[in-house]
């Protein structure tokens, strides 16, 4: 299994709170389904407030790491 | 062939693996086919997302880090909302042991890694087809139940309301029949007897059909007794005597006294059902007799007719609720199928059996047995 953990460091939550909430909850939901292209669609509309952030969630995506999504959701939520 | 088109939503697979890769490759592939993939590289994560929203099927690597794809089968098997979705195994552990647990935990197949798509294709759109044939005989069952539910209801309530002015008629019957039918003539008082014994059955009908909701319901109380069962059938012959005909009725067997607790007015009646079906059943001239045996634990009571018998495939069908058997003599159906429920469900509330051994075009002999048993249980 790919690691991602590392990717994270970068992904405030200071960042991801600039992030609309309803955009969250709808990665939140693809998160939770298992949906890789739903999220790959989603990350590019992260890429409209944050290139970086963009670039850095697709790595979960494509390891197919949701739950560390999701955990990095959740702390962007809690701002 | 129809030339509607029927819109099936597309079947969704979740594919679990660790290796990223592997997941790519199954995950393309199966696209391709048109289905809908979740891909999942851990098994905790596998039924988290499962639980969200279950899928169609489950191809599941076994050999995986914090949780194996036995466990996560386990765990799935062990989930009411998750458990009928079927999951193939896909590994490259290709052990007969390692076949033979994955079928042990739930699995419904298992494909050998390296696989060969079409292999893995075949298998996946089998599974699917299963699973959609069980869902339409789920579903068929779950729409039979509701509209057997609905027939009882219906039932019940027509029988329910019908009882008061059955009783009126009954009770109108019966005083012109001690009034002795002064101002009627012979014929008239021969009508009135007559309507007084169909009456009679109309009451008897509509009692069963009653008594058995309630004992389908476990809603009837027994009023246990100590009953003398050669008594009770000495009283059922005789009610049942002008049904008889050209036909002969005995009791044979002991006539020691046979003592058990019982609801006296149920067995009476249950005696009642079965001699009368024995005589609806047997030819003129033929033999319907009564015996009873007895032993230290029950009480066990025979009705033998010379009828037609009865089919095998009959055999339990006629004790169910408006299952019926088709005298073949004469293509006839008699009764509201009701009679052997009735016995049926009045001896197992006295914790006995009831069944029926019969050979065609010999007869039959509906048999039930009564615990003996000191005091109300």
């Amino acid at each position: 299994m790919t690691s991602t953990a590392g990717a994270t460091g970068a992904l405030t939550p200071k960042i991801l709170a600039a992030l609309p909430a309803e955009l969250i909850c709808r990665m939140r939901e693809a998160a939770m389904n298992a949906d890789p292209d739903q999220l790959l669609t989603l990350t590019d509309e992260v890429e409209h407030y944050d290139i970086h952030s963009a670039r850095r969630l697709r790595r979960f995506v494509h390891a197919f790491d949701y739950q560390s999504l999701l955990d990095v959701l959740q702390s962007g939520a809690r701002t | 062939m129809e030339n509607s088109t029927v819109h099936q939503p597309v079947p969704s697979i979740m594919v679990v693996d660790d290796t990223p890769a592997n997941l790519r490759l199954l995950t393309g592939m199966l696209k391709e086919r048109g289905y809908k993939v979740r891909p999942v590289s851990s098994g905790k994560f596998a039924l988290q997302t499962a639980k969200h929203d279950p899928p169609d099927l489950i191809l599941l690597d076994i050999i995986m880090p914090e949780m194996n794809g036995y466990e996560v089968c386990e765990c799935l098997k062990a989930d009411e909302q998750l458990s009928g979705i079927p999951v193939i195994f896909i590994s490259a552990l290709n052990e007969t042991m390692d076949k033979v647990k994955a079928f042990k935990v739930g699995g419904v197949d298992y494909v050998t890694k390296p696989f060969q798509f079409e292999e893995v294709q075949a298998r996946v759109a089998t599974h699917l087809e299963l699973r959609r044939q069980k869902r339409l005989v789920q579903e068929s069952n779950e729409q039979l139940r509701k509209l057997e539910e609905l027939r009882d209801n219906l039932v019940h309530m027509v029988v329910h309301d019908m009882r008061t002015p059955l009783t009126a008629i009954y009770g109108f019957l019966r005083t012109l029949e001690t009034l002795k039918g002064e101002s009627l003539s012979d014929q008239g008082r021969e009508f009135v007897q007559t309507a007084l014994a169909s009456t009679e059955d109309l009451v008897e009908m509509v009692s069963s059909l009653l008594d058995v909701s309630k004992m389908e319901a476990e809603e009837m109380k027994l009023n246990l007794t100590q009953c003398e069962l050669l008594t009770i059938s000495r009283e059922a012959l005789a009610k049942v005597e002008p049904l008889k005909g050209d036909r002969e009725l005995m009791l044979s067997g002991t006539d020691e006294p046979v003592t058990v607790m019982a609801d006296a007015e149920l067995i009476a009646r249950v005696f009642q059902n079965l001699l009368g079906n024995a005589l609806k059943f047997t030819p003129d001239a033929g033999q319907v007799t009564v015996s009873i045996e007895s032993s230290a634990d029950a009480a066990r009571v025979l009705v033998q007719d010379t009828g037609p018998g009865i089919p095998p495939e009959y055999r339990e069908r006629i004790f169910e609720k408006f299952g019926q058997v088709e005298n073949p003599a004469n293509k006839q159906r008699y009764s509201t199928g009701i009679g052997l429920t009735f016995c049926k469900l009045a001896v197992e509330a006295h914790d006995g059996q009831v069944g029926v051994n019969s050979e065609e075009g010999r007869g039959s002999t509906f048999w039930f047995t009564l615990p003996r048993r000191e005091s109300v249980p």
